[in-house]
């Protein structure tokens, strides 16, 4: 009987066996870059709303507070989406018949809620809290990126596990002063934009306890940095048209007079590593260890 | 949810033990909901062998001193005690599935393919999702953060005060309203049970007439209409179950006025009867009894299970006044309780003394405590017990108080009311007011009258106001047969449940949650009854129903309420209204602290009649009251105070009564009041005096009752006669064949656990590896639950901390040195205090009745 595979099987052989090692390796990379693809996260995707709202034009070209429409950003794990009458509140004395707008007058007619598509969209056994967040000194655009320049929403991050543990792990990195969450364009310090912070001596919350700012205390007026320091709102105004009076709804319970007389020690901070270090001290902020361990976000 | 075992599975085991069901109807009934039905297939693996009475006796025998234990096995350490045990713990067992190599492999294989599709599910594409926004905001609304509203939980003993946690205008969890002078933010197991059943899917969704969609529109005209042709209201009849609105009883007086010939019964299964017949007769008039337990140096409880729950009257005030003179403090003297009663319940367990005698022993044993006269008892425990409290009550005149049982006879509260006059605590330790319910009545006898007038064919209206006679009604007044006479039957209910189904109008009811309405709470504070929510099915309340034959039918039950709270609002009403709701209650409506005295005239002793039988003691369920919780499943697999049995109920008896029928726990018995025969199953209960048999009321609910509640359990109305309510006598039992399974939590105790997992280890000196559980070793070198006697506390009162974190040095479990362990070594750094845990002054003292599933 004849052979049935001549000599050259030998070396298909051992290339198959090749060739199904580097299948099942090119599988697993495949199946690795989908799962991290936008196709999968959304990442960069501007669903179809049934109104192209543009954060641009209402944050940068006419300077909405963040929270004028997120109410509830500073009080509630949800930031809130804005009621139809938010939007009533103009849009029923300007652009009353622009033809965009004609779910809002719907929805104001019927009392049916517009039907926003969720572009920021946790799976359910995540727990995120914006609340703590915000008053822990992470900026909005820290997750949601430039929304100011943003005509459409769309998601700036992956939202992925490693992509929150990154923080968790290192919460330092995204830090700024509390008075500068809303603030779309902070920078981290650097030697030409130091930042300034010094504690102010109050109690109550933690963010009440350190005040900042992006000029030089020792140029201004002293008495000018004292009642700053006080009122604790520092705000920068390093982009004009901003609001960045996120600081500003914190109460001012006045500390008394006598206490005014201690100067603020301020510490000069010109790199993101030194401030981060300084608020996570000054913001209670939790251990690495506590933040990323399960229970933080999956209760 | 599991353990109820499926309809079509069980369906003859259930049919034996419900034989009193008219068999057609109920196949009749399976065949239309058993469709829509999920069969949920979960067989109960029959327990190994049993223990056996003479087991346990062996084991008992010449055993004494105290010893905690929680069933049978446990005590006896049998050895499939052990095995259940070493189920969990197969670590120290060294066998079992978990170590088992092929057991593990199987279970590895069969979860292997779950584990893998879990951990695809997190890899898969989110759906898109929509957010829809308010058009209008509510403005004082964070989304995200609850709100918190006060209502009432109105229930037939007086209206337990409640604050409602509300998520967006839902409501998530109820609690007592702090704030509230009664519950100070206590509340009870129904209470919270009570936000389930508002969101139960089986609830009754429309109006049926004649099991055909309807609207409550044509109700409200044929109703109106009708009634208008009547000759004032003649034949039209109300059942209700007991009234606990004010502003239902004056709107039940303008329908009075309006047809003076419609009549009112209300009548619940477990009601009031005896106390209401006993006060007739001593005040002549209807009052309720206020204790007041802060005053109360030594309490008789004569068969009140006041520590059990909302059944008794005053529950959430006289545990709170009771658990605060009970708690031990140096220099002060705690309470002493005594407790007279047949089935153990947690107040008898809380008792110093506790003396269980058969339900009609009870009724003589107070009546001879009141009349003073020499006592002839059998037994000589029984004769040191009466002397000892006879001594101790006059001891404490003035500062001690008798309390009576809702469900003992009424010559027990008559006893109670001569005690409590001669002992010069009225007054001081109980004041007898008004009573909570606005229209009370004896209602047993009320529904005999009602059925005499259904049979006689008077009634051509009958409507049947959240009761489930058909379900509940004593077994020899046939209501079934009654029913059919009646033409036009109307049911306003939750759920379209026995009754429901074959009345010819069924209202689907509102949640007390979802309606307007008011009730009084233990001291006579009113409460308004707010809704959380818009009704889900556009339910009804009984505030519409009557409302429907009034000059002005499309009148609210807010309106209703509303107008009839300017009545007890006192000053601006706007502002007092406003105020009602949201404190929770109306101020200044409490009872005065006025008494009415009581016209002691005892009868003549009746001498101790020996009844031949067994007597059969019906008492409502502790998780399920009256079985209108049937279909909660929280309450359902709650384990039932004192037996810990849950999804089912049991002939309860003492072991020397399993003696004299010569069964086992979960072997079936026959039991035969009056020719009606029921087959329950056994289970044994320590404390539980010889011949007399407990059984709880309200399971065995029929297929209506809903997914969760049909089917489980035994329906013990169809043995309750009319005449004795509260207890049967003269009744026989007898061993049949099969046996039923019956589910008993058994361990679920930490320190069990903790015991066994240690027991058989080496018990090194110290544990480097950190795998040997603290609790296990605390509870082998000392007992998690630590417990001394009043004389040994005073001697030492450090007692429970001996042994604790500190004191220990080199133990598995402690710290090589004795120390606590450092902060960030800790597990609860922040919120566990152990050693501020003040054990020594009675924080486990007076935790009792602790349930959770």
């Amino acid at each position: 009987m004849a052979q049935v595979f001549d000599r050259s099987s030998n070396a298909l052989a051992r290339f198959s066996l090749v060739l199904s090692g580097i299948i099942v390796i090119a599988l697993g990379v495949t199946l690795n870059s989908l799962q991290r693809s936008p196709w999968v996260t959304r990442q960069g995707q501007r669903p179809d709303q049934p109104i192209p709202f543009s954060h641009k034009h209402h944050v940068e070209g006419l300077g909405l507070q963040c929270q004028y429409c997120h109410t509830s950003v500073e009080k509630s794990s949800y930031a809130g989406i804005p009621a139809t009458k938010t939007c009533m509140n103009c849009h029923s004395q300007i652009w009353t018949n622009a033809q965009l707008l004609e779910p809002v007058r719907q929805s104001w007619a019927t009392g049916e809620s517009i039907q926003w598509i969720r572009v920021h969209d946790l799976p359910d056994f995540v727990y995120f809290n914006h609340e703590i967040h915000v008053n822990k000194g992470l900026g909005c655009a820290s997750c949601h990126g430039r929304v100011d320049q943003m005509p459409l929403m769309y998601q700036q991050n992956t939202l992925q596990m490693e992509w929150c543990l990154n923080c968790h792990r290192n919460p330092g990195v995204n830090l700024r002063p509390t008075s500068e969450i809303y603030n779309m364009a902070w920078a981290e310090p650097s030697r030409d934009k130091p930042v300034w912070c010094g504690p102010t001596g109050k109690a109550g919350t933690t963010a009440q306890s350190v005040a900042c700012t992006t000029e030089d205390p020792k140029n201004a007026n002293p008495e000018v940095a004292l009642l700053q320091a006080n009122e604790t709102v520092q705000t920068s105004r390093s982009q004009p048209g901003m609001v960045a009076h996120g600081a500003g709804s914190l109460e001012t319970d006045g500390a008394p007079l006598g206490a005014i007389a201690m100067p603020v020690s301020y510490r000069r901070f010109t790199s993101q590593a030194e401030l981060g270090t300084y608020l996570t001290a000054q913001y209670h902020i939790r251990t690495p260890n506590e933040l990323a361990s399960c229970e933080t976000c999956h209760r | 949810m599991t353990l109820r075992a499926s309809k079509t599975n069980q369906s003859k085991q259930t049919a034996e033990l419900r034989n009193s069901v008219p068999a057609g109807m109920d196949e009749a009934m399976a065949e239309t909901k058993m469709r829509t039905e999920p069969v949920v297939v979960t067989q109960i693996a029959p327990a190994k062998a049993k223990l056996t009475l003479a087991e346990v006796r062996a084991k008992l025998d010449g055993q004494t001193g105290r010893r905690f234990w929680k069933n049978l096995d446990e005590l006896a350490e049998t050895e499939s005690f052990q095995q259940l045990m070493a189920e969990e713990f197969p670590r120290q067992a060294g066998s079992g599935e978990w170590v088992d190599a092929v057991s593990r492999r199987g279970f590895l294989k069969v979860m292997g393919a779950s584990l893998a599709l879990a951990g695809l599910a997190g890899c898969t594409k989110q759906p898109d999702e929509a957010i829809f926004p308010y058009v209008r905001q509510p403005e004082d609304l964070i989304l995200g953060k609850p709100m918190y509203f006060a209502t009432a939980h109105p229930f037939p003993t007086g209206a337990i005060p409640v604050l409602v946690k509300s998520d967006a205008f839902r409501p998530i969890k109820l609690e007592g309203n702090p704030e509230h002078p009664v519950s100070k933010g206590k509340s009870d197991a129904f209470t919270q049970a009570t936000l389930l059943e508002l969101y139960d899917p089986d609830r009754s969704q429309h109006v049926l007439h004649r099991g055909e969609v309807s609207s409550w529109g044509k109700f409200q005209q044929e109703f109106a209409a009708t009634a208008q042709e009547t000759k004032g209201g003649q034949g039209i009849y109300f059942l209700s179950g007991t009234i606990t609105s004010p502003s239902l009883a004056a709107q039940w007086k303008q329908v009075q006025q309006k047809y003076p010939q419609a009549k009112l019964v209300q009548w619940d299964p477990v009601n009031q009867d005896a106390s209401r017949a006993a006060s007739k007769a001593a005040f002549d008039d209807y009052r309720d009894a206020q204790y007041k337990l802060e005053a109360a140096d030594v309490i008789l409880s004569l068969d009140a299970d006041f520590l059990g729950g909302i059944a008794h009257p005053g529950f959430l005030p006289l545990a709170a006044a009771y658990a605060e003179r009970h708690r031990y403090a140096e220099g002060k003297t705690p309470n002493r309780l005594y407790v007279i009663e047949t089935m153990p319940t947690v107040t008898g367990f809380k008792a110093e003394h506790r003396l269980a005698l058969k339900p009609s022993e009870i009724g003589s044993f107070a009546q001879t405590l009141a009349s003073g006269s020499t006592p002839a008892f059998a037994h000589a425990e029984q004769q040191m017990f009466f002397a000892a409290l006879v001594a101790d009550l006059k001891a404490n005149s003035g500062k001690c108080v008798v309390i009576p049982g809702e469900q003992a006879p009424a010559e027990v509260h008559a006893a109670a009311y001569a005690l409590n006059s001669a002992l010069g605590a009225i007054g001081k330790t109980v004041v007898y007011t008004p009573t909570v319910n606005p229209l009370p009545s004896v209602q047993t006898e009320e529904l005999k009258a009602l059925v005499a007038d259904m049979n006689a064919g008077k009634v051509q209206w009958l409507v049947m106001l959240g009761v489930n006679p058909l379900y509940s009604a004593p077994a020899d007044l046939n209501f079934l047969d009654v029913f059919n006479k009646v033409p036009t039957t109307v049911h306003l209910g939750s759920h379209v449940d026995e009754t429901g189904f074959l009345s010819v109008w069924h209202l689907n009811q509102a949640h007390y949650l979802e309606s307007w309405t008011d009730a009084r709470a233990y001291d006579g504070t009113i409460s308004i009854v707010q809704p959380m929510i818009d009704p889900l099915y556009q339910g009804k309340s009984a505030h519409d129903v009557l409302q429907a034959l009034l000059d002005n039918p499309q009148a609210s039950a807010y309106d209703v309420v509303q107008a009839n709270a300017k009545t007890y609002i006192q000053g601006d009403f706007a502002t007092g209204w406003r105020k009602a709701l949201h404190d929770g209650w109306v101020d200044g409506t409490a009872f005065s602290g006025a008494t009415a005295m009581p016209k002691v005239a005892l009868n003549a002793v009746p001498s101790v009649t020996k009844t031949s039988g067994y007597e059969i003691s019906f008492r409502p369920d502790p998780s399920l009251y009256d079985g209108r919780y049937a279909n909660v499943g929280w309450l359902q697999e709650l384990p039932k105070q004192v037996t810990s049995l849950s999804w089912d109920n049991a002939a309860l008896m003492s072991l020397g009564t399993m003696g004299d029928l010569k069964v086992e726990e979960s072997d079936l018995v026959e039991i035969i009041v009056n020719g009606r025969k029921l087959t329950a199953p056994v289970l044994m209960v320590p404390g539980h005096p010889d011949g007399v048999i407990t059984i709880h009321l309200g399971l065995g609910r029929r297929v209506e009752a809903g997914r969760v509640g049909a089917g489980v359990g035994f329906n013990a109305y169809t043995l309750r006669p009319s005449d004795a309510p509260l207890y049967a006598s003269g009744a026989t039992v007898k061993k049949t064949a099969g046996s039923y399974d019956l589910c008993v939590t058994k361990v679920h105790n930490i320190e069990h656990r903790g015991s066994f997992a240690q027991h058989d280890l080496e018990r090194p000196e110290s544990d480097k590896d950190g795998v040997y559980s603290l609790a296990g070793h605390e509870a082998m070198e000392r007992a998690i639950i630590r417990y001394a006697t009043l004389d040994e506390v005073k001697k030492n009162p450090n007692f429970a901390h001996e042994g604790g974190p500190g004191s220990l040095v080199n133990k598995v479990g402690y710290s090589p040195q004795g120390e606590t362990p450092k902060h960030e070594d800790s597990f609860f750094p922040d919120a566990w205090h152990y050693d501020k845990k003040d054990v020594s002054s009675g924080q486990i003292q007076n935790a009792w009745g602790c349930r959770s599933t």
